[in-house]
C-alpha cells in the first residue's frame, strides 16, 4: 500500500478484526510478533529468492536486522520463546509484512498485510484439515462467494519415490528438484539417460588417505568447512552412480503420470489407486495415509470446491506435507487470496535441532481479500 | 538546456582507456575547472557535458536517467539494474575492461566440477552442517539469477566488498562469485572455477539510458558520438 485512504484503512481494520475474532473463537491465541526481526535467522532459513525481496539493514549498534517479509517465522519464534511447550499450541495473527518489489503495484505492494494461523504440535491430517477448513471459513465469512481450493500432498510424492526401484541418492535428487518444474524434467531426463555416469575421479581418491595424498601431490590446500570425509563420501557416491543403469522408462512414465494427476477429490483418489495398481506398486502405509487425508477433503468439499493436483506445492520450499491455495477463479495473481500447508522441519531448524515439533499454518492476503469483496 | 550528459569513469585503467578511445574517435575530453574536479567537456562539442563518476555510479545514473550516455562494465549493468534491458541499451562493446564473472569453489572439492555438483554438495552441506553453504560476492543479483537457473538453492550469499577470493581460506564462505581476469589470484587462494561456472564475459560498454529525457538535439548528438566511436573501434567497417 502506498498511501491508504482512511476509508480503506478502516475497512482493512474491520476485516482484520473479524478474522481475528473468528480465529480466537476457534481457540487460536492472538499474538503480535515484532516487525523488526534478526536478519541471520531469516537469511539462513528463507532461501535467496525471498531474501532478495527482504529489507535488510544494519542498525547503529551493528546489529543485522530485517523487516519481516512473512509472519510464519516470527510466530515460530514466539512459540520457541515460550520454550516450545508440550502438546498443541495454536496462534493467530494480523499485521504488516514487507517485501522489495521490482515494480510495486497495488497487487504486489512493498508493504502488505497478512492475517493467518499457525498450529504447532500435531502431525496429523486432522490438524491439516482443521487449518484448511478454518481458512475456507475465513474466506467465506469475508464475503467471497466463488473460489476453489487447490490442494497438493508432498507426502504422497515422497512415498511414490520410496516405492520405486531407484537408487536412494537419485530419489533425493528428484525430491530436491520437485520445487522447480523445468529443473525436475531436466533431472528426470538426466537420470533416464544415465548422463550421471562420467566417472569423476580415478580410484585413488576414493579413500580418505588416497584423497589427502592426491591433494598433497598436486599442491592443493584444504580450504573451507567441508571435511575430507564429506568430499570422499560424495566421490564414492558418484563412482557408484556411474555403475547404475539409467532409470527404466516405465519408472519415468509412472512419475510423469503421477505428477499429471488432478481432479476433484474422488476422481483424483481413484486415479492414484489405479496408478499404483497398474504399476504393481506397493506404497505400503502411504496410500492408507493419503486416503485418510482424501476422506477428510471429501467431507470438506461439501463446503467448498476442492481440486487435488499432484504437482501442486512447488515454489514453496519449506513445506513438507499437505499444501493448499485458495483462489478466486480466473482472477490470476489477484485471485490468490490465501495459502498454507504443513512445514514440519522449520521449528527443528529454527531451534538448532532442539525441538522437533510438527506444524501447519495458513495465511490470508488481506488486501486481495478486501478487493475481492468490495 | 538541452545538453547531452556523458558519464566517464573517474579513475584508473578504465578512465585512461575510455579517454583514449574517445580521443581516437576525434572526441577529446578535457576536465573543466580544477584538475581534481569531476566535470569535463568535449572539445568542439559544446552541447555535451562530461561527468567523471565511479563505474557503479554510472550504471545507477543510467538507470535513473540522470545521464544519457556512459561507459561502464556490463557486469555492473547486469548486477545493479534488475530490468536492465528495459532501462538501458548497450550500444558498443569497447574492447577493454575485460573481466569474467565466475563461480569458484575450493580446489580440494574434487567432487565438485559443475553447477549440478554444487547443487548437490550444497544440499548435503546444509544437512551435515545445519546451515547453508555461503557464497561470498559483491554480485548478489547475478549470483541469484545464475544459481536459480542451475537449480542451486541451498546456499546464502554473504556480502564481500574486497578480497573476495580470500573468503573461503579464512572461513568466511565456502564458495565465491567474483570477477577474474587472470585466474592467478584464484589459484593462490586454493580456488578453482567450475567448468560451467562462467556467469558473464564482461567488458566496458558504451551504454545509453532509455529513461533519460531526450530532446531532438541530444538524440542526434548521441547517435553521432556512437557512430564515431564505432568507426574508431572498427576502422575498416
Amino acid at each position: 500500500m502506498t498511501a491508504e485512504g482512511a476509508k480503506e484503512y478502516e475497512a482493512l481494520e474491520a476485516q482484520a478484526s473479524s478474522l481475528i475474532t473468528l480465529f480466537t473463537s476457534k481457540g487460536y491465541e492472538h499474538v503480535a510478533p515484532s516487525f523488526i526481526q534478526p536478519a541471520s535467522l531469516f537469511l539462513d532459513r528463507i532461501g535467496e529468492t525471498l531474501r532478495a525481496r527482504t529489507y535488510v539493514f544494519t542498525d547503529p549498534n551493528g546489529e543485522e536486522l530485517c523487516l519481516r517479509p512473512d509472519l510464519t517465522i516470527p510466530v515460530c519464534r514466539v512459540f520457541l520463546e515460550r520454550g516450545a511447550p508440550e502438546g498443541v499450541a495454536k496462534f493467530c495473527y494480523n499485521g504488516p509484512a514487507f517485501r522489495v518489489q521490482e515494480r510495486p503495484d497495488p497487487l504486489s505492494p512493498r508493504e502488505f498485510r497478512q492475517a493467518g494461523i499457525e498450529y504447532f504440535g500435531s502431525g496429523s491430517h486432522d490438524a491439516d484439515l482443521e487449518v484448511l477448513a478454518l481458512t475456507i471459513q475465513a474466506v467465506r465469512e469475508s464475503g467471497v462467494k466463488s473460489f476453489t481450493a487447490r490442494v497438493g500432498y508432498l507426502g504422497l510424492f515422497k512415498a511414490l519415490l520410496g516405492g520405486l526401484n531407484i537408487p536412494p541418492r537419485w530419489r533425493e535428487r528428484l525430491e530436491r528438484s520437485f520445487w522447480r518444474h523445468a529443473g525436475f524434467s531436466r533431472e528426470l531426463a538426466t537420470l533416464a539417460h544415465a548422463k550421471v555416469n562420467a566417472p569423476p575421479m580415478p580410484a585413488d581418491a576414493l579413500t580418505e588417505r588416497g584423497f589427502l595424498n592426491r591433494l598433497d601431490a598436486n599442491g592443493i590446500p584444504l580450504v573451507g568447512l567441508r571435511r575430507p570425509s564429506e568430499i570422499v563420501q560424495r566421490l564414492q557416491d558418484k563412482a557408484a552412480d556411474a555403475k547404475e543403469p539409467p532409470l527404466a522408462p516405465e519408472i519415468v512414465r509412472l512419475i510423469e503420470n503421477y505428477l499429471r494427476t488432478r481432479g476433484d477429490v474422488p476422481t483424483a483418489l481413484r486415479s492414484l489407486e489405479a496408478l499404483a495398481r497398474q504399476a504393481n506398486l506397493d506404497l505400503g502405509d502411504a496410500l492408507e495415509d493419503a486416503r485418510a487425508l482424501f476422506y477428510g477433503l471429501k467431507a470438506l468439499a461439501g463446503t467448498a470446491p476442492i481440486v487435488f493436483e499432484a504437482d501442486f506445492g512447488r515454489h514453496f520450499e519449506y513445506y513438507t506435507g499437505m499444501v493448499f491455495q485458495i483462489e478466486i477463479d480466473g482472477a490470476g495473481v489477484a485471485g490468490q487470496i490465501a495459502g498454507g500447508g504443513r512445514y514440519d522441519g522449520l521449528i527443528l531448524a529454527l531451534s538448532h535441532g532442539m525441538h522437533d515439533v510438527p506444524a501447519v499454518g495458513a495465511a490470508l492476503h488481506t488486501e486481495r481479500l478486501l478487493a475481492a469483496t468490495t | 538546456m538541452d545538453r547531452l550528459i556523458v558519464g566517464v569513469p573517474s579513475k584508473g585503467r578504465l578512465m585512461e582507456d575510455t579517454l583514449e578511445i574517445f580521443r581516437a574517435a576525434g572526441l577529446v575530453i578535457e576536465k573543466t575547472g580544477d584538475e581534481r574536479g569531476y566535470r569535463g567537456a568535449m572539445v568542439g562539442v559544446p552541447d555535451a557535458a562530461v561527468e567523471f563518476l565511479s563505474a557503479g555510479e554510472i550504471a545507477r545514473h543510467l538507470q535513473s536517467g540522470r545521464i544519457h550516455l556512459g561507459v561502464t562494465g556490463e557486469d555492473l549493468i547486469r548486477e545493479q539494474i534488475p530490468d536492465a534491458d528495459e532501462r538501458v541499451s548497450c550500444l558498443l562493446k569497447l574492447g577493454f575492461g575485460h573481466a569474467n564473472v565466475i563461480v569458484a569453489v575450493p580446489d580440494c572439492w574434487l567432487d565438485v566440477e559443475t553447477m549440478a555438483d554444487l547443487e548437490e554438495a550444497g544440499a548435503l552441506f546444509a544437512a551435515e552442517h545445519g546451515r547453508r553453504m555461503r557464497v561470498a560476492t559483491k554480485y548478489p543479483n547475478l549470483t541469484r539469477r545464475f544459481f536459480a537457473a542451475h537449480g542451486v538453492v541451498q546456499y546464502r550469499t554473504v556480502e564481500s566488498l574486497g578480497a573476495t577470493e580470500g573468503a573461503p581460506a579464512v572461513g568466511m564462505a565456502e564458495a565465491i562469485v567474483d570477477i577474474t581476469s587472470t585466474g592467478a589470484t584464484l589459484k593462490a587462494n586454493g580456488l578453482r572455477i567450475l567448468s560451467d561456472g562462467i556467469i558473464l564475459r564482461s567488458e566496458a560498454n558504451l551504454v545509453a539510458s532509455k529513461t533519460a529525457i531526450q530532446g531532438a538535439k541530444t538524440a542526434i548528438l548521441c547517435a553521432t558520438i556512437t557512430e564515431k566511436l564505432g568507426a574508431a573501434l572498427h576502422p575498416s567497417g
